[in-house]
Parts: structure tokens; sequence; C-alpha cells
């Protein structure tokens, strides 16, 4: 090849033909993204007993998050069964006091202030994301299938001064243009439904105004929601158990050392599931996506910075995956993958995870990165990870 | 819901698929390096942005695209689905009816994996989108003379490729 002329035709080598399948990606799409975005796994909370207990769940007092005593169901519906429910997972949410009187510009990916007191039962798994503009909670629904109307919980507040159109994603269980209704006010403020026209009486989407200025939106499309009504009073009842506090410091499975703890945190992404779980049965994922210390943070797709990641396959100490490439070196005597250019490392079987660090489109020696990730000798149970910097 | 006078986010959305998707489809084999995980990742990039269209279509979706594409990659391969990786067999199933593509094509991809991730961005915008330096500097949020010096260094692994020094590739422009 001697032109870039020769280069153009080469690229464009003829291709066989694919048809697009738009619908498809319409129908199927909005379903796998909001399962995606709902939960990357699973980890059944331990299911509450309250079946037939009908009540009101206040914000608990105090710092304690252990307990997760039998918690009542969503209000009661003429001939329908009790809709029970439980708590999040401790890792994943906030303890609730004390609570914030206002939503800050920017929520810091590092501080976790998001609490959710409640969610139904039925639920398969729960992840939390932390972006200066948003915080999710999320999880998927036990029955969900691709297709399936049984998707799961998602849970979104944004910061103080965002507009309602940063809710980007379609709201479970409603078409992509929903109508959005007054309804009653959820802890007092003002709240809408978000409505299927073609639907009397669903509202399994409502958006409040959790603090001054600052919207929340809490979709459910499960299996707890067998009727319009029965998804709205789930919906309602999330919300209305959703608070945001002064938080705490995000845990991890790792420690972040020498100058990735002076970088800046551009998100953080937390998963626990059920074991078999995620994708490639992880009992949990913890994602960092770090930037340049200074980096003015802008909402984008993608982030050109360093992204460290664990995630732990329970009774495998390999930490290897479906589609792992072959070990080409070693770290700290575990098998690894460097990548040629040096901008991604992925290290096998420390404390039993996968683990990597990687440079997104940007040039970095990931290895030197991988130095300053401090994984946990046990990092097989969440609870007893540490804050990210400690 | 279809509004009278105009066309509804679905159709339009519908619209701009079929019309890009074959451009989009082979600019994401130029980018993966494997048809299957092309594919997978385009109908990944086509749901967001499917899911964004609001948004989107006001605004240059082609390029919206081009750049999520770019940066799903990494997201794609953060889960261990693997970077360029020479392979020992063709990732596509060969069939003699397309047996020429396939050679054409497996050309091409050998030669490209011996660049880095950012290089064959580069290299796949600039000569397959023939996009500018500074766009594609905006697609992959670098500096332009990061375009420009990887640009060329690229194109200084490409020249020895013994992969693209087929016959009958006609030279007739700009020097490598």
């Amino acid at each position: 090849m001697n032109t870039v002329d020769d280069l153009r035709t080469a690229l464009r080598y003829p291709a066989q033909s694919a048809t697009p399948d738009a619908a498809g990606m319409i129908s199927k799409g909005r379903r796998r993204r909001a399962a995606r975005r709902a939960v990357a796994g699973a980890a059944v909370v331990a299911v509450a007993t309250g079946a037939g207990m009908v009540g009101v769940l206040q914000p608990q007092s105090g710092p304690d998050r252990t307990a997760a005593p039998p918690i009542v169901g969503a209000p009661p519906i003429a001939g329908a069964a009790p809709i029970t429910g439980v708590a999040p997972d401790a890792v994943l949410v906030a303890a609730t006091a004390p609570l914030a009187t206002e939503a800050p510009r920017r929520f810091d990916p590092l501080r976790r202030t998001l609490n959710v007191g409640w969610i139904p039962s039925g639920l398969n798994g729960q992840g939390a994301e932390i972006t200066p503009w948003q915080q999710t909670f999320g999880s998927q629904d036990a029955a969900w299938v691709n297709g399936g109307p049984d998707i799961g919980l998602v849970v979104t507040v944004l910061a103080k001064g965002r507009p309602v159109t940063d809710f980007t994603s379609g709201a479970l269980g409603l078409p992509r243009e929903p109508v959005a209704k007054p309804t009653e006010p959820i802890n007092g403020g003002a709240a809408e439904c978000l409505t299927d026209p073609a639907v009397p009486g669903s509202c399994s989407a409502i958006r409040w105004r959790y603090a001054p200025d600052a919207w929340a939106r809490v979709s459910y499309a499960g299996s707890a929601g067998a009727t319009p009504e029965q998804a709205a009073a789930v919906a309602r009842r999330v919300a209305e158990s959703v608070t945001l506090t002064d938080g705490e410091v995000v845990r991890m499975p790792f420690r972040l050392k020498g100058n990735l703890a002076d970088m800046t945190v551009a998100q953080t992404l937390v998963s626990i599931n059920d074991t078999p779980g995620g994708m490639y049965g992880e009992a949990w994922s913890a994602t960092v996506d770090l930037v340049p210390a200074g980096t003015t943070l802008v909402q984008q797709y993608g982030y050109q910075g360093l992204v460290v990641d664990a995630m732990f396959v329970p009774g495998d100490p390999s930490g290897r995956i479906e589609r792992d490439q072959k070990p080409n070196t070693t770290v700290n005597g575990h098998p690894a993958w460097l990548q040629a250019d040096r901008a991604a490392v992925v290290v096998w079987g420390a404390g039993d995870t996968r683990s990597m660090a990687e440079y997104s489109n940007r040039d970095g020696d990931a290895l030197a990165a991988y130095a300053n990730v401090e994984l946990l000798p046990d990092p097989a149970d969440p609870a007893n990870w540490p804050p990210v910097h400690q | 819901m279809t509004r009278v006078g105009r066309r509804s986010a679905e159709e339009e959305f519908a619209e701009f698929v079929a019309a890009n998707h074959g451009r989009l489809l082979h600019l994401a084999d130029l980018l993966i390096g494997d048809r299957g995980r092309a594919e997978d990742l385009l109908q990944t990039v086509l749901i967001r942005t499917y899911l964004r269209w609001s948004r989107v279509r006001q605004n240059n979706p082609l390029g919206y695209v081009r750049t999520a594409l770019s940066n799903a990659r990494t997201d794609w391969w953060r889960r261990g689905g693997g970077r360029e990786r020479p392979t020992e067999t063709p990732p596509d199933a060969v069939t003699p009816d397309h047996a020429a593509e396939v050679v054409g094509r497996d050309a091409v991809q050998r030669s490209l994996a011996a660049l880095t991730t950012r290089e064959r961005a580069v290299v796949v915008l600039r000569f397959y989108e023939d996009l500018s330096e500074a766009d594609i500097a905006h697609t992959l949020g670098i500096a332009p003379g990061t375009v420009k010096s990887t640009c060329a260094r690229a194109l200084g692994k490409l020249r020895i490729s013994p992969e693209l020094s087929a016959p009958a590739l006609v030279s007739t422009g700009e020097q490598l």
C-alpha cells in the first residue's frame, strides 16, 4: 500500500449486507437498557416477612443500617394480594440519618447520599451509580426476561437545578412519550404521575421535587405490579421512602493510593448480585472512573480518564470470565494481561477477583496505575468494604 | 404517538437507522475487528441513541453514534470483550459466495490489528469516515495535535504492512 487512496480503498472493502431491525431495537432496546441500568446483577435482600401488614414506612431514625425489620407493604388495593417489600442492600444506599435539607448542585461520586428505604419483593439484584449530576439506584425483577413485561425498578435523584429532561431513558413500563399528570405530593413535594394514555390508571413512574429545585423519579415495571394500580402503588411506596442524607463515603473492594487518590472521581458504580448473578455470574462488581485532578466534568457519554474495576465470581478463584484473553504477564504473582500499548491491564485471581485498570481514550501506563490500586485481601463480602480512599 | 404533520420520534429513528446502518456497521467492524461483536456493539449504541433521540436528533445524530461507537467500545471491552488481537481464523464464517469479501476484509483487519486502539480509531475516522483532524479530535476527545501525530504513527505502521500490498490496489493519491 503506497497512498492514502489505497488505504481508503482498502477500508471500503465489500461487506455482507445486514438488514437493520429498527423496530426490534426500539422494542427490545428499551428493555435491555433499562435492565442493564437497573442493575448489572443480583443479590436479593432477605425478603421481609411482613406479608399482610399495611402501613407507611417513615425514614428510619439514627444511623442503624443493619436492622431490616419486616417492612410493610404498599397501600392495599381491594382484591389484590398485599405487596411486600424489603430494605435495599446497606452497601448501596446511604444511612438514613442525618437527613439533608437541600440537594447539592453537584453530587460527589465518592459520597453516597441517596437512601431508598423500601423496595418491593421480587427483585433480583441491585446497583447504585453516582455521577456529579445524578444518583441512581436500580434493581432487576427476578422474573425479567428480555422482551418480558417485568423489568425492575429504577430510582433516580437529580442534583439541584437539573431539569427533568435529564431523565433521559424511558420510564420503565411506559411509552416513550408518557403524559405527565399532577398527583398527590410525595413527602410534601409536588409530584407528577407519568402515565400511559392508553392505560387508564397507569402511574408506574412518579417524578417529584424531593428537595428545593431538585427532582427525583421512581419507575417500576415488575412482578409486584401486575395491574396498573399495583404498579402505581409500588412506585409511590418506593418514592415515599426516598430521602437525601448527608451521606457517607462510597465503599469499594479496593483502595486508591498514590496519584490515583489525587485524581478526580467522575463516577462510581457498584452492583451486588445473587449467585449466580450478573452477566458472568459475578456476585458483585465495582467501578470507579477517574479523570485528572482539576478536570472540568461535563455530561457526556464516556470519559477520557482511568477506569478501575473489580468483579468477583464466587467459587472461581481464577477470576477469569468468558472472553478473557490469555495472560501475557504477571502482576504481583497473579496472571495478567497487559495491552500492547500498556493502556490496559487485567489481573486475575488477586483476592479471587478479576481486577483491571484501563486508560480510556487517553494514553497512560495502566500497570503503573494498577500499582496504586490496593485490593482488599478478602473482598468477597461487600459489607466489609472500606471507604474507597481510606 | 404520531402527530399530524410531524413524524414521530420512532419513525425518525427508524429512518435514521435504515439510512445509515450499513455505513455504521462497517465503521463498527473497522473499529472492532470482529463482525459479530461489531453488530452487537452497534445495536447497543443504536439503542442508546434511540433512548436519547429527542436530544440527539437535533444535533448531528451520526456524529453522536460515531462518538458513542468509539467510546462504547471501551465499555464493551471492559467486561471482557477483548481488543484488537490477531486471530488464527477469520472471525466470520467464510462461505464460497463471500470468499472475496472476506479476503479483502481479513487483509485490512490484520493490518489494523497492528495499531493501538487510538491509532486504529484515528485511521478509521480519517480515511473511512473522511473526518477532518478537528472533527476526529472532537469525536475522540483528544487534542488536534494528538490526532496528527497519532495518524502519522499509524500510517507508518500501515505503510510496511504486508497485508495491504495487494497489486490490485491502484496508487493514485498522496503518498503515505
